[in-house]
């Protein structure tokens, strides 16, 4: 066909299997002859398609052992404001949380300049780093105003979002987010933390999460693995 | 692997992370080519090197006489995900932040035997697809890659506009079939080679890769879009609200 070439039609087509569930994670891609046969095309068509697939993360490579299809993405809906653990518990996979650091600190010109706060305004930050199936995903940091949450650091965030304890134990409620999503790549604390290269491209995603009363109340960053989440709308 | 990339990619690139950390914030004056020769103890023609590569990739800018600033966010392209600033996007978006905006079409034309597509479209297999490949370039940088399938028989002399000039929207509205309503999909992936090539990257470099459906007013599929943006010119913005 003019235009599009066979090996982009025919990645488009395993694509969307995979995406329709078609094969399971880790599960075994059938091999090239193998889908040279089901397509009817020469042996470095396929290959062309398995190169494009790879490189977008739906399938990988093992030991010459052929070809496998990758993690499924967490999806975020992007209207919706939801907790990632909140997320994870729909999609029926519990995720565990470690936590790296809980401190009352004071805005440095970063902070102050994103939440439009006076330098050195008291605020609590909370980072911790999100496991699923023992594999870390992402680090997640959240700086609150301390002036409404008094007393946060008696709470256990392992076991409770961030959000639970806001609206049970101070009755503040999240109301919506701005965010903003782009790609950096991976510093020394990041790429040990979520076992990538440093200067591995991770998708970050930021922004400030308001009240009910419309309060700009956090600042949130989350550093993400690039090929474990999907934002749909 | 022990690559080392030369002095002046290294401190580039650490221009670039304290640029992302907030270490140095939009409009912000960064050292003197003459301190950060200094500081590092590298030649300050090295530094000259990297600022310059940073000056035209639009991270920092000068000002005559007195140093040089961090742009910030304000060069990147605001993406939003909202069906009108998402997609009458790129183009009107890099005007927006006064770059000049242009497009190359790499294939249009009618195909047919796409069936993954077909489905998509909700369409025979044997309907006839128009398909536009186009590249967007802000101020003669490429930025994406876009390719756009719409059904055939709703637009059946589509292949007579030349699309670097006409708006691919204007004329569908023209027919009576404007997008209105948009399903999308946003991730991040490693940059296949033939779109590395169009956008001037290496392959496997990370890009947003954006597919969206759109819906005209009477709720039927008539466009399907899969693009690959250059990460490193543009950002995405949301909103998003609490669901119960």
């Amino acid at each position: 066909m003019k235009g599009i070439t066979l090996d982009v039609l025919i990645a488009d087509e395993i694509r969307s299997q995979i995406e329709n569930g078609q094969y399971p994670e880790d599960s075994r891609l059938p091999s090239e002859r193998e889908l040279c046969d089901e397509f009817s095309v020469q042996r470095l068509t396929v290959r062309s398609s398995l190169q494009i697939l790879k490189y977008e993360g739906y399938i990988y490579s093992k030991n010459r052992s052929g070809y496998y299809v990758a993690k499924r993405r967490i999806t975020k809906n992007l209207k919706e404001f939801r907790s990632t653990t909140h997320i994870l518990e729909l999609m029926g996979k519990p995720s565990s949380i470690t936590l790296l650091q809980f401190d009352k600190i004071e805005a440095d010109k970063k902070l102050a300049a994103r939440l439009d706060i006076p330098i050195a305004t008291p605020l609590y930050k909370l980072s911790r780093l999100r496991k699923l199936e023992e594999e870390p995903i992402s680090i997640e940091i959240s700086y609150t105003f301390a002036e409404y949450v008094p007393g946060l650091e008696k709470f256990d965030f392992t076991s409770r979002s961030l959000y639970a304890i806001l609206e049970k134990e101070y009755h503040i409620v999240m109301d919506r987010a701005e965010q903003e999503i782009s790609v950096i790549h991976a510093n020394e604390m990041e790429s040990e933390l979520l076992k990538v290269d440093l200067g591995a491209s991770l998708i970050k995603e930021h922004g400030i999460v308001y009240d009910t009363q419309n309060r700009k109340l956090e600042y949130s960053e989350n550093m993400m693995l690039m090929n474990r989440f999907v934002f749909i709308k | 692997m022990n690559y080392r990339p030369p002095i002046y990619m290294q401190l580039r690139d650490s221009i670039i992370k304290k640029i992302e950390d907030g270490e140095y914030l939009p409009n912000e004056m960064i050292p003197s080519e003459r301190e950060m020769a200094q500081l590092y103890d590298i030649n300050r023609m090295t530094v000259k090197n990297a600022i310059e590569v940073l000056v035209r990739d639009g991270y920092l800018y000068r000002i005559q006489g007195k140093g040089t600033f961090v742009r910030g966010e304000k060069n990147k392209l605001l993406l939003g995900t909202a069906g009108s600033e998402a997609n009458y996007g790129i183009s009107a978006r890099a005007k927006k932040v006064g770059m000049k905006a242009s497009s190359k079409v790499i294939f249009h034309g009618f195909v047919q035997g796409y069936p993954t597509m077909s489905q998509r479209l909700r369409l025979d297999v044997a309907d006839q697809i128009f398909a536009l490949h186009r590249v967007r370039y802000g101020d003669e940088q490429p930025l994406a890659i876009e390719y756009t399938y719409i059904p055939g028989a709703l637009f059946e002399d589509a292949d007579l506009n030349d699309y670097a000039q006409v708006s691919l929207y204007d004329y569908m509205n023209n027919k009576n079939h404007l997008p209105v309503e948009f399903g999308q999909k946003l991730m991040v992936v490693g940059c296949p080679q033939r779109e590395a090539g169009q956008l001037e990257i290496d392959p496997g470099t990370a890009v947003f890769c954006f597919e969206y459906t759109g819906r005209d007013r009477s709720g039927r599929i008539v466009e399907f879009t899969r693009t690959y943006i250059r990460t490193d010119k543009t950002n995405f913005r949301f909103s998003s609200y609490r669901s119960e």
